[in-house]
């Protein structure tokens, strides 16, 4: 083939076609070939430092199926190393909040994030089932996320609720009120809902049947209110807004409210109405949660929108 | 022409060039002509396989009856409007439900007084609508009166329809919300 070679000194591969397409012998570009040694090198190296090659693939990675690598690095302790680091910055926070009080805990921007995300868990397992996964309420139980409130949303009111529970009462009317004044009552309470004034007949009945003694002269569930500005409460519904404490609302659930009351023991048909107590201070009881864990929550609630 | 390397893949090469080479053969032998009707074989059988999947996995949503329940529509409305015993309910899936996490979903049902009702069975239905083998149903477990919870595991990100059945005396009364799984 050489013989023929009409290129000679080119450094051709002796292939050609139509006399003069020919293969040549260059070496590829020497950019190239640093790169290609340069990835070998870091393979070897790498799998020197680093777990890497299966030895006894058969085997779980726990008994070692693989070489270890001279760094002794692995993910689980990579892991372990940051679940470290954030406990060491949880206890930072649990320290300063175990010292201060929600009101100093709402003060501070940083603490108060750390304070709502840590809350949001503990009010999904303790809460939620009643209150809504948002505080956004269930028929039946009172929603967290606006300004209306039974029992008051102040921080003070707030730790005091989930502190002690709450259990509102209300007089079952069924044997004190004849058929027709339940039913001229019942019509009042949804006139007044509904925006209304309320006719003077109704506000008389209202009185003079001892309704104001709980729900407040105004019937908006105030009884009085304090000097500093705190709010007396017997969590009595407030009946002059569009909010039902019991839905769906209206006439028929207001003349049931009416007849049977709210927890009344020995009543068919009352309503059932438990805000359990959390509260225990030595935090070991099941189901309850320590002094700490009930500051969190009430800032969390305190925060859903209608703090006061 | 000189130097021209043997063997069987030169010779197809060179079968490909050469012009005088395709005039005397049959087309069949020529790779370029295998090629193409190759390459239409392979998008008739995805074709097929495709039309094929569509009849398979068809969900069947659709009612055998579909037709006497067009011209019913009217009755049927009434009736279930008359039947309709007036709860109230609702369904709380958590705003971080996502892919492959247990959360708990829990219903609340009242009757039109507002207070709490025990259906004999209430069931959890989710439905996939763009993939029926992902639909499942459970059981709802009763934690208090007319409060019921089922821990549920999403196997797809994405839309689902879910649906609560409370079945009480043999009648069922159905609250649906479509929801949106978020991928982690
Ligand atoms: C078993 C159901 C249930 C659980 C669990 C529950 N609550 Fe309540 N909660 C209620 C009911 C019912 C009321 C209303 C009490 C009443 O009407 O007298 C209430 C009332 C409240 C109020 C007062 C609302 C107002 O308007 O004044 C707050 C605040 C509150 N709950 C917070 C919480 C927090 C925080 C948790 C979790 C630690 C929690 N609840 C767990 C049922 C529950
Ligand atoms: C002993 C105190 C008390 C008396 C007296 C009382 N109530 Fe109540 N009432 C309550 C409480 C407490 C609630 C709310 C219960 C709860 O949230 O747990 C309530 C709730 C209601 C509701 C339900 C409101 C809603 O939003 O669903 C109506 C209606 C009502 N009361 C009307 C009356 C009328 C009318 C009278 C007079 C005949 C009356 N109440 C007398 C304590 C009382």
């Amino acid at each position: 083939m050489a013989d023929h070679n009409p290129f000679p000194g080119e450094n051709n591969t002796g292939h050609f076609w139509d006399d003069n397409i020919r293969e040549l012998n260059n070496p590829p570009p020497q950019w190239w070939m640093i790169a290609l040694w340069a990835s070998l090198a870091w393979f070897i190296l790498y799998g020197l430092l680093y777990p890497m090659f299966p030895v006894m693939p058969w085997q779980s990675q726990e008994s070692g199926g693989f070489t270890r690598g001279i760094l002794g690095w692995s993910s689980i302790q990579e892991f372990e190393r940051g679940m470290e680091q954030v406990t060491a910055v949880r206890a930072q926070y649990e320290d300063r909040i175990a010292d201060m009080s929600a009101e100093e805990i709402l003060a501070d921007p940083g603490l108060t994030q750390y304070t709502l995300a840590s809350a949001k868990v503990i009010f999904g397992d303790y809460c939620a089932a009643c209150h809504g996964s948002g505080g956004q309420g269930n028929p039946g139980y009172p929603v967290l996320a606006d300004d209306d409130w039974l029992y008051g949303g102040s921080l003070a009111k707030i730790t005091e609720t989930i502190t002690n529970g709450r259990k509102g009462a209300m007089t079952a009317h069924k044997d004190i009120l004849t058929e027709a004044e339940v039913d001229r009552l019942a019509r009042f309470t949804v006139e007044l809902a509904d925006g209304g004034e309320g006719s003077e007949a109704g506000w008389a009945l209202f009185n003079e049947k001892g309704c104001t003694a709980c729900h407040g002269q105004a019937a908006n569930g105030i009884l009085a209110e304090l000097p500093d500005g705190t709010i007396v409460t017997v969590g009595a519904a407030n009946l002059t807004d569009s909010i039902w404490r019991f839905e769906p609302g209206g006439y028929e659930s207001a003349r049931h409210t009416i007849l049977y009351g709210v927890n009344q023991p020995g009543i068919e048909n009352t309503r059932d109405a438990v805000m359990p107590a959390f509260g225990d201070a030595g935090g070991n009881l099941e189901g309850k949660l320590d002094s700490n864990q009930i500051k969190k929550l009430a800032v969390y609630v305190h925060s859903l929108g209608g703090g006061q | 022409m000189s130097n021209v390397t043997t063997g069987p893949l030169a010779a197809g090469l060179r079968s490909m060039l050469d012009v005088s080479a395709r005039e005397t053969n049959s087309a069949w032998g020529n790779p370029w002509v295998m090629g193409w009707i190759g390459l239409i074989l392979v998008v008739l059988a995805v074709n097929a396989t495709m039309i094929v999947l569509a009849f398979v996995t068809n969900p069947g949503l659709v009612n055998e009856d579909y037709y006497e329940r067009g011209r019913n529509i009217e009755r049927t409305l009434t009736t279930r409007r008359a039947e309709a015993p007036g709860w109230t309910m609702s369904l709380d899936t958590p705003a971080d439900v996502a892919k492959e996490r247990a959360t708990t979903v829990r219903f609340h049902v009242v009757d039109a007084v507002g207070q709490p009702v025990r259906p004999e069975r209430v069931t959890y239905y989710a439905y996939r609508p763009s993939d029926p083998s992902a639909d499942f149903s459970q059981p709802m477990v009763e934690e208090a009166p007319g409060r019921y919870a089922v821990k549920v595991r999403f196997a797809l990100a994405g839309l689902w329809d879910t649906l609560v059945a409370a079945e009480t005396d043999g009648q069922e009364v159905i609250f649906d919300q479509r929801i949106g799984v978020a991928s982690r």
